[in-house]
């Protein structure tokens, strides 16, 4: 499939996200009191192994609202691959949604 | 670990929000302590200022209020005092964090992150700010009493005759030697040469 020569591109698609969220998995950490939902995987386009942390609350900002049930998180490929063209952006530049329950 | 619910493409405005929560989420310890130490600095000289026209009023002053008011004046500056401290400590809590021993376990680790610190330092801060805001209203209120309770007393004077009586009441006017009084019994005009002496007093007594 993909492999870390793929060009830099900001580019998203459903396959992306189908292939992601059938491949990731997540925990919230801490799990009692979540800060972070962290998402661990292979990059769908790249196959990098990359972990994804997605802060819950940042000071000064929030994340934007949600369904009641479901947090979707947008993702953006984080692997430790070079890819010609980034630029100094970590990652393939790939990006994508995943959605969560809410942590309780 | 647990599989997402699903995925799907996500937008380009998405991606951008991402990149903003990431950054902010980077950033915010290190933002937080600069805005704590701006704070910090702000409210311990607001408090400061205001301190000083506390202390203007020296002991003597306050020794001349009356009993239920001077106790009114210690409490409102014991609590304008103990919530500067408390409001001081919190906010150079949050300003410069407190070392922290921890053990090297992840769970640990997870829970002192820099993000929960950050949003502990914020949360103190905004406790320090309302802490300052009550210890300024309770030298307000110290100040108050101080002043008012003064301004009370102002107009009561007890005058010593030279036959060994004394009158004692609100000060009406002095105007040609003649001294005016409203008192308990009705207004009173003494001749200033029949007076031993004058003095102020805090509430007259009974039948003066």
């Amino acid at each position: 499939m993909a492999d870390s020569c793929q060009p830099y591109d900001e580019i998203t698609s459903q396959e992306f996200g189908e292939l992601a969220a059938d491949e990731f998995s997540y925990r919230f950490e801490p799990a009692d009191e979540p800060d972070d939902v962290v998402f661990t995987g292979r990059c769908p386009r790249c196959r990098g192994e990359m972990t994804y942390v997605w802060p819950l609350i940042v000071v000064r900002r929030t994340v934007a609202a949600a369904p009641p049930d479901e947090l979707e998180v947008p993702v953006i490929c984080r692997c430790t691959r070079e890819h010609p063209g980034a630029d100094g952006e970590p990652g393939c530049g790939a990006y994508w949604n995943l959605r969560v329950p809410r942590p309780q | 670990m647990t599989k997402p619910l699903g995925g799907g493409a996500a937008t380009p405005a998405q991606r951008q929000h991402a990149r903003d929560v990431l950054a902010a989420s980077a950033d915010q310890l290190t933002n937080v302590r600069a805005a704590a130490g701006r704070w910090q600095a702000g409210l311990a000289g607001l408090t400061g200022t205001i301190a000083i026209f506390g202390l203007v009023r020296g002991r003597d002053d306050v020794a001349g209020l009356p009993g239920g008011w001077g106790v009114a004046y210690g409490i409102c500056l014991a609590l304008a005092v103990g919530f500067a401290v408390a409001g001081g400590v919190l906010a150079m809590r949050s300003a410069f964090g407190l070392p922290r021993v921890l053990r090297t376990s992840a769970a640990d680790l997870t829970r002192w992150s820099d993000a929960g610190e950050a949003r502990r330092s914020a949360a103190l801060l905004r406790v320090a700010v309302w802490l300052t805001v009550l210890s300024i209203g309770s030298l307000a209120a110290a100040l108050g009493i101080a002043w008012y309770a003064s301004s009370q007393n102002a107009t009561d004077v007890l005058v010593h005759e030279r036959s060994g009586g004394e009158d004692c009441g609100k000060l009406v006017r002095l105007s040609n030697g003649i001294l005016v009084l409203d008192t308990d019994t009705g207004r009173r005009r003494l001749s200033v040469d029949s007076l031993d002496g004058i003095a102020g007093t805090n509430s007259c007594p009974a039948g003066g």
